[in-house]
């Protein structure tokens, strides 16, 4: 399968699965209400944010992903479970780009010196992280990639380097 | 009734209080310790009183969130790591990017913002897990970045902690707009933070500004409300003041203090017009200001209640009662202006005579409508015999004293008082023709620059309008200051 939007391109191996999006700007509520288990979330949804800057995600992973789904993932690395991965491909914008932590180019191979337990947005046991800044075509991106089991971190990795491979970012 | 019965707490709060306490006695935890925390509880209760009571967790953990322990992977907030002392990055730290948070009660419905606070790279701190009361998360223990703050800085360390905004972080501090978003992470909290429902817009300045780390220390006491929906709080250096259409303002140090003793926007002086500046030797508030004078602080009231010092024509009006042409429009108490009220033509009289000083008396002066009792009579008088008016009819038996002054008559006033004589051109308004019997007096006004007009390009003057005091007031002031 083909995963093509927002100038960013991928294939992806059998029993994966991914999409490309932009988060909608959110907008204030007029309702507010505690939501379920403590939560505290407005409801309703009308004005919009002002200023902020809504940039394209891609979220792939070899297991399937929930329907709400936060930038990095986190509803996702939750479910993972040993010989899973999550990749997710955030563009950022021009503010960013060629800045000191966006120099340099994404990688397209990764290997397991690149991965840590603490490389992580949410450590969980036997999870994995790697995560890369880096600005091609004059767009800015970060790469950030999860693996589940590090005994078989060699294996799970063939096959994200299978899906990084392909990637293709258009330029600006 | 019995005695138990009417100790028997009846709110569900309280008597969710008291079941937990009877639960932790079984435990070994006396009433006596548990109420040591129970403003924890309280919070929790506040927040989430069912889940509290009916799902197996602990206050903390409502009131501190989901994933609130070292071994649930997530990072803790700032406000616990620097002890409850400041929602600030620590000084080993910098911001490094940030996510929103879409609708959050905490911040009206805006989205809430979470700044994640690196490690500097030259700095070094070691993975542990926060000691708060039930903020265990991690510090210094997960590599990852946001990545939009602070770019210019290369590589990503450890997340040292995390702190809360309602302000976007693109106008806080050195981060740019590219938004990322994590909804997940809505209930994480700390008990060192304000409450996560619906906190006051003080508390959120506050929190903005670091909490008990900011210039104003910790807050001293509760909220209190003041006049106008509004509300005040103190601080160990200094005083905050809320109000609906003003927003936040905060006065500090010593002007605070002399604010606060003066019972601060409840009290004579009002509310702060601005943020007090650290150097400025001067706040002004809407009745007055403190200022500084060979190192104390005194304060001046400005004399009426119901001219705040941002209010149109202040200074004229400062003016007016300064050179004692008005007392106040309240009798004894004279404390208040009435600004918007319309001018008499027994007032305007009153009003002239003190600006112009003026003293002679005359036989003529009289008319059948003005009683020698009333308290306009002498004014009336001195004005007749001074020649600026003849009364109201034809025949000058009449002064209609309680008549409201016309911007037309004002000018009629004003032009024989000061016995003006030069027109001009530029002293036409489209709305006073040509043949009115008040034309030449209001050219003669504009020509001397006493009237710009009654509207913004100064192309009408409105003559039929009633004139109010505080357009009387820069009337006069234009005329005789």
């Amino acid at each position: 399968m083909e995963l093509h939007a927002e100038g960013m391109r991928m294939r992806l191996p059998r029993s994966w699965e991914g999409r490309i999006r932009r988060n909608p700007s959110r907008t204030r509520s007029a309702v507010e209400a505690p939501g379920p288990g403590g939560d505290v979330q407005a409801q309703g949804t009308t004005d919009q944010a002002s200023g902020e800057d809504q940039r394209p995600v891609a979220q792939v992973a070899n297991f399937v992903l929930p329907a709400a789904l936060d930038d990095f993932g986190a509803q996702a690395v939750a479910l993972m479970d040993t010989g899973h991965c999550f990749v997710a491909l955030l563009e950022y914008g021009e503010q960013e780009a060629g800045s000191a932590l966006f120099a340099g180019s994404l990688p397209r191979r990764l290997t397991p010196d690149d991965f840590s337990s603490r490389q992580l947005q949410r450590q969980l046991p036997d999870q994995l992280g790697a995560q890369f800044f880096g600005t091609e075509g004059g767009r800015a991106f970060c790469l950030y990639v999860v693996v589940a089991g590090r005994a078989r971190l060699a294996t799970t990795l063939e096959s994200v380097n299978q899906v990084l491979s392909t990637l293709q970012l258009e330029p600006r | 009734m019995t005695t138990a019965d009417t100790d028997r707490p009846t709110s569900l709060p309280q008597r969710a209080v008291d079941a937990i306490a009877r639960r932790l006695s079984r435990r070994g935890l006396t009433r006596r310790s548990f109420l040591t925390r129970s403003a924890v509880v309280g919070s929790a209760l506040a927040l989430d009183p069912t889940g509290l009571l009916l799902r197996p967790r602990t206050a903390y953990a409502s009131v501190c969130g989901e994933a609130n322990e070292f071994s649930e992977g997530w990072s803790a907030f700032c406000a616990t790591v620097n002890n409850n002392n400041g929602n600030v990055c620590p000084s080993y730290s910098y911001a490094a990017g940030w996510w929103k948070i879409d609708n959050s009660t905490f911040c009206s419905g805006r989205a809430r913002y979470i700044v994640d606070c690196n490690r500097k790279p030259n700095d070094t701190c070691n993975c542990h897990a926060a000691d708060g009361q039930c903020d265990h998360r991690r510090v210094c223990c997960n590599n990852f970045r946001y990545g939009q703050c602070n770019t210019h800085i290369s590589g990503t360390t450890e997340v040292v902690c995390r702190i809360v905004l309602c302000t976007p972080p693109w106008q806080w501090g050195n981060c740019t707009t590219t938004s990322r978003t994590s909804n997940t992470t809505r209930t994480h909290w700390s008990a060192a933070l304000p409450s996560r429902t619906n906190p006051t817009p003080i508390k959120v300045r506050w929190l903005e500004m670091g909490l008990g780390a900011s210039v104003l220390g910790d807050i001293v006491g509760s909220e209190k409300s003041a006049p106008e929906g509004g509300s005040w709080a103190r601080f160990d250096d200094g005083v905050m003041t809320y109000q609906p259409d003003e927003g936040t303002k905060m006065v500090r140090l010593d002007h605070a203090a002399k604010y606060a003793d003066l019972n601060g926007p409840a009290g004579r002086l009002g509310y702060p017009l601005q943020d007090h500046e650290y150097n400025s030797q001067e706040v002004r508030y809407q009745y007055g200001r403190t200022y500084r004078v060979d190192g104390t602080i005194r304060v001046e009231r400005y004399p009426f209640r119901d001219v705040p010092a941002d209010a149109p024509f202040f200074d004229e009006i400062m003016w007016l009662h300064g050179a004692g042409i008005t007392a106040g429009c309240n009798p004894p108490d004279n404390d208040r202006f009435c600004p918007g009220r319309s001018v008499t033509r027994g007032e305007m009289a009153a009003f002239l005579v003190r600006a112009m000083d003026l003293t002679e008396t005359s036989e003529e002066g009289t008319y059948e409508d003005v009683p020698e009792d009333s308290v306009f009579a002498e004014a009336i008088n001195r004005l007749t015999t001074a020649g600026i008016t003849e009364g109201c009819n034809t025949d000058n038996t009449k002064y209609c004293p309680t008549d409201h002054v016309r911007r037309n008559e004002m000018a009629a006033f004003l032009s024989r008082a000061l016995e003006l004589t030069a027109t001009s051109p530029e002293g036409r308004f489209e709305d006073v023709p040509q043949d009115s019997v008040f034309a030449e007096d209001i050219n003669r006004l504009a020509t001397e620059g006493i009237t710009r007009g009654c509207n913004e390009d100064g192309t009408r003057y409105c003559p039929t309008e009633e004139i109010t005091r505080a357009e009387m007031a820069a009337f006069l002031y234009r005329a005789f200051a």
